[in-house]
């Protein structure tokens, strides 16, 4: 092998610089050692929380908020956000609520709930890849669109969906219910895309340098649009399962401070704001993480307002962690 | 006028690996100009950063006056009265006249508040001086190229300044701006100042400077005034004669299979109607100053760049075919200029940046999955063939040295084996045996039958390595020259020096 004669060279490089194309290790050591340490607070603080019953609810919990920080996840990936995630998921499980009421089919409401998530992405990803708006000033009023229609649409109301639509959403297999299997099928294979397709290769290219991602011939705008549209299904998808779980679908259910709990999954599941690294396997962690993290708050009867700070504070530790790691 | 009034003595400077300048002489007259020429790396853009305070000096003096001057950084060098007028300008476009000529030194009423009155009467003194009907409320962003100037020049002239550096003052301005120009250059040397012209234009330097130096390689290899020497004399000073190792009798500037045809490619006030053909396992080089357009042409062919209109057509089986800008992303490989900006992903393996433009490619029929077996044979295979050195395959791409780095960025394209690469600055920044490396590969490549579009600012790497050569001035294909054309006349034609047989195939 020709690269043997090379290493020598190269030592004092992967020194200074780390273990190649890697995640740091000392990174996912933290990642281990918070959860650890979480684990052994609640052991003594908050022995309620290794209730089968609370166990379960973590992971039905995970799943929806999983699901929204995986779109955010390959947003982030092309380097961009999409803010209008809950309240996208808030409107499209209201226009599914909205079509069974009005007589429709359990399936109608899906495909209308998917159909107009995807629009709302695809609306982002065109403003984004071809009008070259910022994304966080799209998305932002975006968000504004969405939680603004709900509520006009709504009156502040919630929409009560048929017991029989709840049924055959949060049918269970083996205790758990169908959304959790949803959940790790959806990160599975999001994770397989991103990892081993081309199309998942160029979501890492145009995140780690438009420029030269341009200059290989990838198809940038497409794939900014096609996160995008992905980002919005997947809102979308999330607005459809969650309407079942709690029976009713109104404009609270994407208020603002679900964006910092997707955002905060998705950057503590080691995912770089700035685009090209992370994955959405590590997404999903995360929000199983701000679950958990969640759940002890409430059991250990934390009031909300604390509730936040001790969550921004969380996210702004892993956004300096994500920078310090750039440099 | 016996005394120098600025005196540079026994300047070095070395920056890894390199010498920079060495025992650099330089003196200048008050009420004079003088110009500061030589060929891109040649040290003066090294030599200015020392004066200004951006760099230090390895050893020498610096003498102001018959004083010894300590400049150790951009305040030190505007105490002693020195002042660059940028060549990108450095003005914030937002704001108005006034504001961008005092925005680092405001007058102040009480220490607090700014004395507005004040500083427009010293700004309208300076505007009157230089002959300049803005106002200073004018907004910068609504000023031509010409006023900015102005106002970078009303700006040095505020202070106490004794002497200008001009940095390629009028590489952007218009015929009647120049003019301008040059009398406001007329009106500093009347008040006795200092000034000093960097240019690549040797027209302008008899117009305006009374003095020369020429650097070569980091060493003065001339001071004269300027009745003293002819633009010839200039040019031989600034080109040399060092030969550096020779294509020699492979190389043919009469090959005669067009693969790449190219018409008709304009952009409105960057590229003015230019056609040429490209020939099969040629080494085309595209010469001519920064911002001539030779980077502009490059990039417009693969659609990097927006055009008014190219039309192209390429040699597909024997008959020439209609080519668009998406599908010539297909066949032509490009290493574009700055390799850190858009050629390469950085954070990413050296097997992930070399697989990257053949990926479609890379994975098996009706399947989306790239072949991993296939990318590491394919990455093992040309990280060999190009001799590249890396500890592993998965190796950060951004901890490799520049050569490795540009490496890498051939190593792409060959992956995907295209007819036809453009190369522009290929060995920019890289040390002599990288480069001498990265010339063998492109000589290797032509010979194998792939087309290649060089572009690079070193004449003698340009002169050991072309076909043939397409002389390029302010947006105009002004000359077509086969293999043998001397170096004086290429680096002649770009500056301007001489007048130009329009598409002729002067040997």
């Amino acid at each position: 092998m020709k690269a043997e004669t090379a290493i020598a060279g190269r030592r004092g490089a992967e020194e200074r610089y780390g273990k190649a194309g890697k995640h740091p290790g000392w990174r996912r050591l933290i990642l281990i050692a918070a959860v650890v340490a979480a684990l052994l607070l609640l052991f003594v603080f908050t022995p309620r929380f290794f209730n089968p019953l609370n166990l379960k609810n973590i992971l039905v919990q995970s799943s929806t908020l999983g699901l929204m920080a995986i779109g955010m996840t390959l947003v982030y990936l092309i380097g961009g956000m999409d803010l209008s995630i809950p309240s996208v998921m808030a409107l499209c499980g209201i226009l599914g609520a909205l079509v069974m009421k009005n007589g429709g089919h359990p399936l109608a409401s899906v495909l209308a709930a998917l159909l107009l998530g995807g629009l709302v992405g695809a609306v982002n990803g065109f403003s984004v890849a071809k009008l070259k708006m910022i994304p966080f000033v799209v998305t932002l009023a975006m968000m504004q669109v969405m939680s603004g229609a709900s509520t006009w649409i709504t009156n502040s109301v919630s929409i009560a969906v048929p017991l029989g639509y709840i049924n055959i959403i949060l049918f269970k297999i083996a205790g758990l219910p169908l959304p959790v299997y949803i959940f790790v099928l959806v990160t599975a294979l999001s994770t397989w895309f991103c990892r081993k397709t081309v199309t998942g290769r160029w979501i890492y290219a145009v995140g780690s340098n438009l420029g030269t991602a341009k200059v290989c011939g990838i198809p940038t705008q497409k794939i900014i649009m096609g996160t995008y549209i992905t980002s919005g299904l997947f809102a979308g998808l999330t607005g459809v399962l969650l309407t079942a779980r709690l029976g009713a679908a109104g404009p609270l259910m994407g208020s603002s401070n679900v964006i910092l709990d997707v955002m905060s999954a998705s950057v503590v599941g080691g995912v770089s704001i700035y685009g090209g690294i992370g994955s959405p396997l590590g997404a999903a962690l995360g929000a199983v993480i701000i679950t958990i993290l969640n759940n002890i708050l409430n059991l250990m009867q934390v009031d909300f307002f604390p509730a936040q700070v001790i969550k921004g504070v969380i996210v702004i530790t892993f956004v300096a962690l994500d920078s310090i790691r750039r440099k | 006028m016996d005394t120098p009034y600025l005196r540079m003595k026994g300047i070095e400077k070395s920056f890894p690996g390199v010498k920079a300048l060495s025992n650099v002489n330089v003196e200048a007259y008050a009420g004079e100009a003088i110009a500061l020429l030589g060929a891109n790396g040649s040290g003066k853009s090294t030599l200015m950063n020392i004066l200004g305070g951006v760099l230090a000096a390895d050893s020498g003096k610096i003498m102001i006056n018959e004083v010894a001057a300590t400049i150790k950084s951009p305040m030190d060098a505007a105490a002693h009265g020195i002042a660059f007028v940028h060549q990108e300008m450095a003005l914030l476009p937002t704001m108005t006249v006034m504001d961008n000529m005092f925005i680092s030194n405001f007058p102040l009423m009480a220490g607090m508040k700014i004395d507005r009155k004040e500083m427009r009467a010293q700004c309208v003194k300076v505007l009157e001086r230089l002959g300049c009907r803005i106002s200073p409320e004018n907004i910068v962003r609504d000023l031509g190229t010409g006023e900015r100037q102005m106002v970078e020049i009303g700006r040095a002239l505020l202070g106490n300044n004794r002497i200008f550096i001009f940095d390629e003052p009028t590489s952007s301005l218009c015929k009647r701006e120049k003019e301008k120009l040059i009398s406001v250059i007329g009106k500093l040397k009347a008040d006795g100042f200092v000034v000093i012209y960097i240019t690549h234009f040797l027209n302008e330097v008899f117009e305006i400077c009374e003095r020369v130096s020429v650097l070569r390689g980091g060493e003065v290899v001339g001071n004269s005034r300027m009745e003293d020497i002819s633009m010839d004399g200039l040019v031989r000073m600034m080109v040399g004669d060092v030969n550096i190792e020779d294509r020699g009798s492979a190389r043919d500037g009469s090959r005669t299979e067009v693969i790449l045809d190219v018409r008709n490619l304009n952009r409105k006030g960057v590229l003015k109607n230019i056609a040429f053909s490209l020939h099969k396992g040629e080494i085309l080089g595209l010469w001519g100053l920064l911002g001539s357009g030779r980077t502009e042409i490059a990039r417009s062919l693969v659609g990097l760049d927006p055009v008014d209109s190219i039309d192209m057509r390429y040699a597909d089986h024997g008959s020439m075919v209609p080519l668009t800008q998406d599908k010539a992303r297909k066949l032509i490989g490009i290493i574009t200029e700055e390799r850190r900006v858009d050629g390469l992903f950085l954070s990413m393996s050296v097997k992930r940046n070399m697989s990257m433009a053949f990926l479609p490619k890379m994975k098996r029929k009706g399947s989306p999955i790239v072949d991993a077996g296939l990318e590491d044979s394919l990455c093992e295979q040309f990280v060999d063939r190009l001799n590249i050195k890396i500890s592993s395959k998965e190796q950060t791409v951004g901890t490799l040295s520049g050569g490795n780095q540009q490496k890498v960025i051939i190593g792409r394209w060959l992956e995907m084996n295209p007819p036809i690469l453009i190369m522009d600055e290929p060995t920019r920044g890289l040390d002599v045996s990288a480069k001498a490396e990265i010339a063998r590969i492109i000589v290797r490549l032509a010979e194998e039958g792939t087309s290649i579009i060089l572009i690079s600012s070193e004449i003698d790497e340009m002169m050991s390595l072309c076909d043939r050569f397409l002389v390029l001035n302010k947006g105009n294909l002004i000359g077509d020259f086969a293999y043998g054309v001397s170096k004086e006349k290429l680096v002649g034609i770009a500056a301007g020096s001489e007048s130009v047989d329009l598409g002729g195939n002067g040997k």
